[in-house]
This record gives structure tokens, sequence and C-alpha cells, in this order.
């Protein structure tokens, strides 16, 4: 060993005992906001008003972790000064919390719509199944976060589009019901919201599996997507 | 998605150095059977300020000191490989090594003025060679004006040099350093003693002085070498393990032992 | 920690306390010993030097067995000033040179040489003078050969003293001063002589405190003479050599007693006079050197 100190797996390190402790941070907030999607769809399809009211009151906690987690990380910087991953783990972690916060909001926003309980109208199969996918990105891009693997965080970017096709299906088929009139109107309007939102809920998931790759391996999104999928970013 | 850029860190971008004022080929020196470098080669470029960095006993005082033929000043190290200046390699046995040293001018970790005056140890160097053309009183307050220790000490030259506080001998040795007006200036810790205004100070000198002339500093100190270096070059076991632009290997480094150093996880 | 209080009368605190207490009486004590033969010596030799001593006893030639000082004096501050020149540039310049220039076999002859030198007996130095200056160069028993001779004996205290002091410059000073385009001359010259001055003048005045009172190197190659010498050729007296002379003499002539005596007192004048002169001119530097060593 020469003196200065040798390279090599370091697990005990205080550094890294904090770096687990902000990425489990993230981890809480990320469950919590999920919660807040599924539930809020879940009301919004029972039409159960208690459920949409209960989760329109998580939007507290979902702010204060905001504010917790980025205070955590900034002392983070502070006190460590990190450099390379470390300081891009840090970073990164900052855009996250940003976008948990908005996939959490879309949770809530989708348990405003139940309320008043739109009239009930024969089920739309797509929108659950676009919640299941949606969600199923958001778990899927902290899994990968979780583990620093740019390829786990990769493979989402797979799962955009079929979720953006969902959303133009049901946008086609709730403006064809609302073109019939009646009372329909205002379902077929709420559930194009929702829809909207579960579709805003997937792009949110795309950018946290972006930051993780640039976390784990310091490649900027202009760099890896050039094959034309996704024109919006 | 290109599979390839999922392997470690971002691929560099070119980060070659244009017109070095300092090519290193090859450099190796030993020790009887100890080998303290091998196999360096590195440019300078002129007009920026390269940082080296690594642990302990990693060789980069060793490679600081090939630069300006000090390291001859300790007969037990055998060279080889070669260090050229400008094109000229100056290990050339036609080359006075003094002529080198006043190109390649070099401040050490401790102060070292001498026992006499301000003005007589920033004069030291232009003394050497005297010069009947020469104004040395003006290029002493010239030196001191560039070292930022003018306005400190202008109201008496005259003053023993030790009598100075430890941050302003530093910035002494270093004034008296650009008085000969060195085309590279090669600093070994040169902080290291100082305390934080100390080091501001010499930090910002140095910020300024970089546009000028190029500039080599060796530093234990990460946090220093990410603030104020153009280039990095990270030294372990006599080795060069990597080097390129600043902002860049602090943010990807391209080798893993380089991680491990600047993110605190050696030993 | 113990319990015990911070003002224990007894145990290992009290005793070491007591012990210091002790040895802070001792040890002035012992140098109050080793002082005191000193001030008795000069007491005693003043008391009889200084009764009868006048400017006319300086100012005379010793005439056999009475008489003055005044060759002798003469004879032994031109021998001093001779030897201490000679010694110091020899001393000097040679160790310049081999804590700077000379390569590691070299500087280690030289430097084994002085040791060699430094350990020879006065008295063999004395012969060798007398067979190698006065026989063999021929220049017979005069101040050259004594002066010569005498330098030759005090020069391994100046060269030891001037190496180390020199070489004993912190590393980082030599090599700030060369990697600023110095020379090794020019640093010996503006740097390394000048840091060491004080040191070395220092040894210069142990040479010529020594030099003053080692008689035996000039008893053969400037034997003694009563008149203060004429040239470098000529033969000269000088104190040792009266004292030694004159102190054997049955007390018959009271006179000769009294001024080998007065001839003592006049070489510890001297040698007192080469301190105070030294540490006035060391106290000078040593206050521009102050935070080099540090």
């Amino acid at each position: 060993m020469t003196v200065g100190g040798t390279p090599g797996e370091s697990p005990a390190r205080p550094i890294d005992q904090e770096i687990r402790a902000l990425k489990g941070r993230v981890l809480e907030m990320g469950a919590w906001a999920l919660g807040m999607v599924e539930d809020g769809t879940r009301a919004f399809r029972t039409r159960d008003s208690n459920l949409a009211e209960e989760v329109v009151r998580r939007d507290v906690r979902l702010d204060l972790f905001d504010v917790e987690i980025e205070q955590e990380a900034v002392r983070f910087l502070i006190r460590r000064q990190p450099a390379a991953r470390d300081v891009r783990l840090a970073t990164s972690i900052l855009k996250i919390i940003t976008y948990l916060d908005r996939i959490g909001r879309y949770g809530y926003d989708v348990a405003r719509a139940t309320d008043p309980p739109p009239p009930p109208l024969e089920e739309n199969p797509d929108l659950p199944v676009m919640a299941e996918r949606a969600t199923a990105m958001v778990r899927a891009a902290l899994d990968a976060f979780d583990a620093q693997d740019p390829r786990r965080a990769a493979r989402i970017y797979e799962e955009d589009e079929p979720v953006d096709e969902l959303h133009r299906k049901i946008l086609s088929d709730e403006i064809r019901r609302m073109t019939a009139g009646g009372a329909e109107v205002e379902t077929a309007a709420r559930r194009l919201m929702v829809s909207r939102y579960l579709e805003r809920v997937a792009d949110n998931a795309c950018k946290i599996a972006e930051k993780t790759i640039y976390s784990a391996t310091g490649h900027r999104r202009s760099e890896f997507l050039h094959d034309g999928k996704h024109v919006r970013l | 998605m290109n599979p390839t850029l999922l392997e470690g860190a971002a691929a560099p971008k070119s980060t070659a150095v244009p017109d070095p004022v300092i090519t290193v080929e090859d450099l190796g020196v030993t020790a009887g059977s100890q080998i303290l470098l091998r196999g360096v080669n590195v440019r300078v470029p002129d007009r920026a300020l390269s940082a080296v960095i690594g642990p302990s006993g990693c060789g980069k005082t060793t490679f600081l000191r090939c630069l300006n033929r000090m390291v001859e000043l300790t007969p037990e190290l055998r060279r080889t490989g070669s260090v050229r200046y400008r094109g000229e390699d100056i290990y050339a046995p036609d080359i006075d090594p003094a002529r080198v040293r006043r190109r390649i001018g070099m401040v050490f970790q401790r102060s070292t003025v001498f026992p006499t005056s301000i003005f007589e140890n920033v004069a030291f160097g232009l003394r050497l060679e005297p010069d009947a053309t020469m104004d040395i009183g003006a290029r002493v307050e010239a030196s001191l004006r560039r070292a930022g220790l003018w306005s400190e000490i202008r109201d008496d030259l005259d003053r023993p040099a030790l009598s100075l506080s430890g941050g302003q001998q530093q910035r002494l040795c270093i004034a008296r350093a650009l008085a000969v007006e060195p085309r590279v200036l090669l600093l070994d810790e040169p902080t290291s003693s100082l305390d934080p205004v100390g080091t501001r100070k010499v930090e910002e000198m140095l910020s300024a002085l970089r546009n000028e002339i190029a500039i080599v500093l060796v530093s234990h100190n990460i946090a220093q070498a990410a603030r104020i270096s153009d280039r990095t070059l990270f030294f372990y076991e006599g080795r060069l393990i990597e080097e390129g632009p600043t902002p860049q290997l602090f943010e990807s480094p391209r080798e893993r032992l380089t991680e491990e150093y600047i993110t605190g996880r050696f030993g | 920690m113990s319990e015990e209080s911070l003002r224990a009368k007894s145990g290992r605190s009290a005793r070491r306390r007591a012990w210091d207490r002790w040895m802070g009486r001792l040890l002035p004590f012992s140098f109050a010993i080793a002082i005191l033969p000193i001030l008795d010596m000069i007491y005693w030799i003043g008391a009889r030097a200084l009764p009868t001593l006048t400017w006319t006893t300086l100012t005379t030639d010793p005439t056999g067995l009475s008489g003055g000082l005044y060759g002798p004096l003469v004879g032994t501050l031109d021998i001093l000033a001779l030897s201490t020149a000679i010694s110091t540039v020899l001393g000097v310049a040679g160790a310049a040179w081999v804590a700077e220039f000379a390569g590691p076999r070299w500087a280690d002859v030289c430097r084994t040489g002085a040791n060699l030198l430094a350990g020879v007996p006065s008295i063999v130095v004395g012969y060798f003078g007398y067979f190698a200056l006065v026989l063999y160069f021929g220049w017979g028993p005069s101040l050259l050969s004594g002066s010569v001779t005498l330098a030759i004996f005090l020069v391994p205290y100046i060269f030891r003293a001037t190496d180390l002091a020199i070489s004993g410059i912190p590393r980082d000073l030599r090599e700030a001063a060369l990697g600023l385009g110095a020379s090794r001359g020019q640093y010996l010259t503006r740097v390394g002589l000048p840091v060491a001055l004080p040191r070395i003048l220092n040894s210069i005045l142990l040479a010529a405190s020594i030099g003053i009172g080692e008689t035996a190197p000039l008893l053969y190659t400037a034997f003694f003479n009563n008149y203060p010498p004429t040239g470098l050729t000529s033969k000269t007296g000088y104190l040792t050599g009266l004292i030694w002379n004159y102190y054997d003499e049955p007390a018959h002539f009271g006179t000769e007693v009294t001024l080998a005596f007065q001839a003592a007192f006049l070489l510890l004048l001297i040698v007192i006079g080469l301190n105070v002169l030294v540490r006035v001119v060391s106290r000078r530097y040593e206050r521009r050197l102050r935070g080099l060593f540090a």
C-alpha cells in the first residue's frame, strides 16, 4: 500500500453512507408521488370522492419532501465538495426531486378531476392500461436510479412511445364521444385531462431516467438521443 | 441508443494541446533500484495553469523538478527521456542549467527568502547577469505588482524580508521568481503552509498570471486544483494516469483511479 | 485520570519537582566550580602583572632578563595577524570548494585530511615546519616560517567550521538561489558565505585564540628574539616564548618573573579583545539572519 493510499472498494466510507441516505430519501419521495398517481387514478375510475380528497391532502407532504431533500443535497455539496460521480449524483438528485414533485402533482390533478364525480359512463379500458404503464415507468426509473444502472434507465425510453400512442387513442375516442353530445361531454372532457396527466407522468419518468444515465456515465441527453424517436427532446 | 455510450464515462472531446511550451517525452527517473517516474508524456500548454495532483509519493514533485533541471541537484537520481522547452532539449550537454532556470522558474513549498531586504530579494535574479541598461528599481516594482504585493510593502522596501508574514514571504518568493521574467513558472505546493487569506491571495495572483505565462502547480489540495487550473494531471505511483481539461476531469474522469482519488476514496 | 488534586504533595509528581529543585541548585554550583579557577587565574596573574606594568614596559625591548615586552608583543601580534590571515584564506576557500564544488570522493578526501591534521600534535607540526620551511625551503627561522607553520596548525579549525556552516544551510535556500539562475559560484558569494559568516567568524576567533597560545610550532620555526621583527625573514620574539624562557629563571632576578606575568596578562587581554570584537560583528549578522533557520 503506498503512502498516499490505495484505490479499491470502500463501502464503509462516511461519504458512501451519506450517498446511500440521500438515495433512500429520493426513493421515499418517489414512493409517495407514485402513491398519489395510483390512488388518484383509482379514485377517478371508481368515482371515489373520499379517496380523491385524501390524495389531494397528500400534496403538502410531497412539497415538504421536495424542500427537505433539496436542503440535504445542498448540505452534502457543501460538506463534501464532491467530484466526479458524487457531484453528478447530487446535482441529478436536485433535478429528480423536481420531476418527482411534478409526478405527484399530476396525481393530485387526477384526484381533483374526480370531484365532483362526473356522470357514470362505460369504462374506457385504455385508461387503466395507460395508468399501469406510466406508473410502471416511474417505478422502473426509480429502480434504475437506485442501482445507478444506465442500461435499465435506457430501457424506459422504449416504454414512452406506447404510452404516447395510448394517449392519442384515448384522445380520439373521447373526442368522438364528446361530439355525440349530452351529459357524456363532461366525463369525456375529464378523461381527456386525466389521459394528458398520465402521459406527462410517463414523460417525467423518462426525464428521471435521463438524469440517471448522466449521473452514472457523465453523458448528457444530447449525446445519446440521436435516433429521432424522441423529437420532443 | 448507442450501446457503447453506456460504458464508463463520457468520451473526451478533443483535449490535445495545440502549442505546448514544454513537451515531455517518455520521462523516467530512478533512484538506485527504486522507480520514481516512468513513461511520462506531457504537453504543457502556454498561457494556462496546469495542476499536478496525486497521493504522496506518486512522483509529482520529482516530475516538477525535471522541468527545469532541478532534479540534477540530487545526485542519486538518474533521468531518462527528454524535456523540451519550445522544441529545445533542456538537458543537452551544451546548455547551461542556470539559463534554463531563468526561463523556467520555480517557487518552493516553504518560503525561501534570503536574509536581506525585500528589494534585494527581488533584485537577486536581476543582479546575476548585470545589465547596465536595466532599471532594477522599475523591474522590482513591476514584479512586486505582478505578485500582488506592491501595495502592502511599497512604503519600505529596505525592510528585512524575514520580517514579513508567511503569506507575504511566499508572495515575495513569487515576485522574486517573476523578476527574471520566466516563460514558465513551476510551483510546488506554494500555499500548503499558508492560512486561508494568504492562500486566497496567492491563488488570485496565479489566476491573473496564467494569462501571461505557463504555470505548472503541484498541489495536495484537490479543491485548489479544481478551483484555479485549466488542465489537471493526475499521477499515481510514478505514472501519469490521466490528464485533461480540469472541468472535464473533475466532472467525468476517464480512469477509475482518477475518480477514486478525487472523490476521496483512496487508502 | 486519577482523582488526586492538582496540588498533590506526595507521590511521583512531588518527587519530580524535588528533583528539579535540587538539580537547579546543583548545576549552577558545578558551573561555579568550573569557572572559579579561571577567575582565580585572572586575578593571580593580574595581581602580579599590573602593579609594575607601565607604558615603558610595553615600549622597550627585553634585555635578556629584564626590560620590557615590546619586541615579543609586536612579534605576537604580527604572527597572529599573519597566521590567521593565511589559515583563514586556506580554510575558507578550501571548505567552500569542498562544500559546493568537489565531487563526493574529493570532498571525502579533503575532509578526512582536515580531520587528520586536526589531530596532529602542535609540536609535530612545528617539526614539520622546521624541516620543510626552515631547512628545505631555506626560509630560515623567521616570521614567515613561524606564521605559515602556525597557519597549518590552525587551518583544520577554520576548514571544518566553514564546511559545516556552508553545508548546513537549508537545502531550500540553496535551491532557491540556483533556481533563480545563479551559478554555484554566485550562490556561494551572494548567499552561502554571507549566511555562514557568523560561524566562520567564530571559528576564526577560535583559531586566533588557539594560535596565540601555541608555542610549540613556533619554537623551531621562529626561534626566539628579543626584538621586533624587521621583515618576513627576520627572527622574531613572541610573548609565549618569553613566558617560557623567563618563568623558569630562578627568582633571584624578580624582574623576569614579573615580565612573564605581564606577558601572560597581555595575552589574556588580547584574547578577551578578540572575543569582544567578534561578538560585536557577529551580532550584527545574527540579527539579519533571524528567522532563516526557523
